[in-house]
């Protein structure tokens, strides 16, 4: 595999609070602003730094997003917390009108995406790629692992303009070596060359899409991996190129299958190369409650079930 | 805070622009008028006699700001906007005109002076709690004034903002509503009774004062008193103006119609003419 991935996964405990504390060292223009969910959204640590430059704003997201366009306005960088379903889902059309419409500096960061909060489908932000990614001018981001996070938190504060970043929080997979992996907004990366079957991924699911494909090269099958942080705005280029180099693309995301990521790549290649496409997510229901692994395995994201739908997927295109 | 236009000049400047209001409306085919007339006084005394602004530096960063909440009173503010010379008076006839930076709601980045993007209802109580929290991290003195419509306070944003700011102590925030007594299927009273408005801010910790809202001299006084109390007190301020919709248009007064208003020829006469009235009355 390739040279950017570390030979063996690490765990990286809460690197986004670190990051966040780092970037508030770097940055006085940035303030955090959260609802009720300090700890859970692991801004605690810049919040006992710089209380000055952090408010609470209680169970009150559309306050929050409000009033976070308002300290846009005058030159801050406000990072808006809460899970993933309190900055998108509940606050939709504040987020709509008073930061997309306004190209507001504001970024939304959603603590636990997907199928990774314990709490059922009113805490699984499963919508949340699709809804952001429909307002225009937003920047959607899905990191796959610490290393990401820690180096797309600088490069956001950079970048003008909404951006929504799903976020994972206390025991972190690291799975890019920092000393070689370079995140940048709006860039996919190989991770395998294309080949007959090329994986399209974003977010949590790059691990068991990782070992996936492992799977499916001990079988024999040619399987090349795209992995993409940055949903919107996609490398169109890159996915291009790999359908160009494929028989079959198989997109894989932690989130519904209409909207996201693997909509987008649909979109895309309906206008510019009609290439077979499945797309792999949980499609078009919500999910009950339980732990990570469990709902992954249930609704067929492990990495034994994400083969086994690429594979038979590959075999209907090449008879 | 010193005025700077004295109570009478405002007085005056409102009757003013009510005529520019009926003349606009008359000849561009229509406009929000009932609330436009009823909030006019209002807007008059904030944006004339409170906000300090540098009309040919919008951007100026030590300005007052002053946000519309409700964008559907986006007429009077133009009104008032093109009078302090933010923009020619001569815009205002291509009001909603197609391509015409001058919206039938007002827009942030329309034309220079409109702060925020109202429209969708109380959604700028919180835009206004965030300047005002910018304000004080930053160490800059200005003030905010958010102008509000009774009809939105419907809207649990509202509360949400209103808590808030009293939490923060947003003293550098004033909250001016016209209650107006109307929504648009009707009184507020019938369709969502949210009274005692001023009580409820007086529980969400904020001062009031409620005073007649087409009464420049209680205008004015009521908010000499709050933005001076405001600012010692560290509490946000609301200034509660009970006010007559179509005020000063005897056929307007207080009906349901003309929420959103085409005059006929006669209409706009008589309308001009009670106005003119008012004028020389002064």
């Amino acid at each position: 595999m390739s040279s950017l991935l570390l030979s063996t996964p690490a765990e990286c405990v809460s690197p986004y609070r670190q990051a966040l504390l780092a970037l508030g060292e770097e940055r006085p223009d940035v303030v955090v602003l959260g609802a009720d969910l300090g700890n859970s959204t692991e801004i605690d640590g810049f919040r006992d730094r710089f209380p000055e430059r952090c408010f609470n704003f209680g169970a009150a997201e559309q306050n929050m997003v409000g009033a976070a366009a308002g300290l846009a306005q005058e030159g801050l960088i406000p990072f808006v917390h809460s899970f993933g379903v309190f900055v998108t889902r509940r606050p939709y059309e504040q987020v709509a009108v008073q930061v997309a419409m306004e190209r507001a500096n504001v970024k939304l960061m959603g603590t636990l995406p997907g199928l990774s909060s314990r709490l059922g489908p009113t805490h699984q932000a499963i919508d949340d790629l699709a809804l952001m990614r429909t307002l225009p001018g937003f920047t959607v981001i899905d990191p796959a692992d610490a290393t990401e996070i820690q180096q797309l938190l600088p490069a956001v504060a950079a970048h003008p303009g909404p951006v929504y970043v799903r976020m994972m929080r206390r025991e972190v997979v690291r799975l890019f070596d920092p000393a070689v992996y370079r995140f940048r907004i709006g860039a996919a990366v190989v991770l395998a060359p294309p080949a007959a079957l090329t994986f399209l991924v974003t977010g949590a699911m790059l691990r068991p899409t990782l070992a996936a494909a492992e799977l499916l090269r001990a079988e024999g099958v040619a399987v090349g991996l795209l992995h993409l942080p940055t949903v919107k705005p996609l490398d169109e280029e890159a996915v291009l190129q790999a359908a160009a180099s494929s028989q079959v693309l198989v997109s894989v995301e932690n989130a519904l299958t209409t909207g996201g990521l693997g909509s987008a790549v649909a979109e895309l290649l309906a206008e510019r190369r009609p290439t077979p496409l499945l797309r792999l997510g949980l499609r078009d229901r919500f999910a009950c409650a339980g732990s990570p692994d469990f709902l992954f395995a249930r609704y067929g994201l492990d990495p034994a079930s994400l083969a086994t739908a690429a594979r038979l997927f590959l075999q209907r295109w090449s008879r | 805070m010193a005025r700077h236009a004295e109570v009478a000049e405002l007085a005056e400047l409102a009757v003013r622009h009510r005529r520019t209001l009926v003349d606009v409306a008359y000849r561009t085919g229509g406009a929000y008028l009932a609330q436009a007339l009823s909030g006019i006084d209002l807007m008059t005394a904030v944006l004339h006699g409170y906000v300090r602004s540098r009309p040919a530096e919008p951007t100026w960063p030590d300005r007052d700001r002053f946000l519309l909440s409700p964008g559907h009173y986006a007429l009077p503010l133009y009104v008032i906007l093109s009078h302090l010379g933010y923009f020619p008076e001569s815009l205002l006839d291509t009001f909603k005109e197609d391509g015409s930076p001058l919206e039938l709601a007002a827009h942030r980045g329309s034309v220079p002076g409109v702060e925020v993007s109202g429209g969708s209802l109380g959604q700028v109580l919180s835009v206004g709690v965030g300047l005002a929290l910018a304000a004080r991290l930053q160490g800059r003195g200005h003030r905010i004034f958010v102008f509000l419509s009774d009809g939105e306070h419907d809207e649990g944003q509202i509360w949400e903002a209103a808590a808030s700011a009293a939490h923060y102590g947003l003293g550098n925030l004033t909250a001016v509503i016209d209650k107006n007594g109307f929504q648009v299927d009707g009184p507020t009273s019938e369709v969502m009774d949210m009274e005692p408005l001023a009580q409820k801010y007086q529980a969400f910790r904020w001062m009031v004062e409620e005073v007649p809202g087409n009464d420049m001299v209680a205008v004015c006084s009521a908010l000499d008193r709050l933005v001076a109390a405001g600012a010692a007190r560290s509490s946000p301020t609301v200034l509660v103006g009970a006010t007559v919709r179509g005020h000063g248009v005897s056929f307007m007064e207080g009906k349901r119609e003309y929420h959103y208003a085409r005059l006929d020829r006669q209409r706009a006469d008589q309308a001009r003419h009670e106005l003119t009235a008012d004028w020389d009355a002064l």
